[in-house]
């Protein structure tokens, strides 16, 4: 998982294409966006990642940078 | 045979009552485990693992068994064999888990 590929998502892409680049990868499909990733598991991590922080921007009315720090914390503690 | 999800709640239970288990431990935020999901399934319907028990934990919500597999990433695939780990896997490669599945029969 890569920060800056989920940072560009963010700031590049509505929830929208987001939400249909995350059913693409999982049917296997052609992507319509650039998601950076060394595979589909890492490209669909980023997706993931990346809506997860901008409903909590959107939800709590908050930062990317605070945002991204509550999707890191939930991340350490799964595998902590 | 079905995947069953467990907690940390019944998790020594399940090791306790069947010899021979597999444990996928994923997380919603891993796109690895979601993709993994399928074959997974898949395999716990394979004719050729008829003794073993598959079950899968979301590591994020719990610790404990979390902790009894030594997970450090994710996907995670650990065997038990009479409620003792056998190996602890680290992999979204479906030859991967195979392997540790041959192993386990």
């Amino acid at each position: 998982m890569k920060i800056p590929a989920i940072k560009l998502l963010v700031e590049n892409y509505l929830p929208s294409d987001l939400k249909q680049a995350e059913n693409d990868l999982i049917e296997g499909e052609g992507l319509k966006i650039d998601v950076e990733g060394e595979d589909e598991g890492e490209q669909l991590t980023h997706v993931i990642a990346a809506l997860w922080i901008m409903e909590e921007m959107n939800a709590k009315n908050i930062e990317f940078k605070e945002a991204l720090r509550e999707y890191t914390k939930k991340v350490r503690e799964s595998i902590n | 045979m079905a995947v069953i999800a467990v907690e940390d709640s019944n998790f020594d239970a399940e090791l306790a009552k069947n010899p021979k288990v597999i444990v996928k431990f994923y997380a919603d935020w891993c796109g690895s485990c979601k993709l993994f999901a399928p074959k997974y399934k898949r395999l716990s319907n394979d004719e050729r693992y008829p003794g073993i028990v598959f079950l899968e934990v979301n590591a994020e919500n719990n610790p404990e068994a979390r902790k009894k597999a030594n997970v450090n990433n994710l996907p995670t695939f650990a065997t038990f064999q009479n409620g003792v780990l056998v190996e602890t896997l680290c992999s979204s490669k479906e030859e991967a888990v195979v392997e540790a599945l041959e192993k386990l029969q």
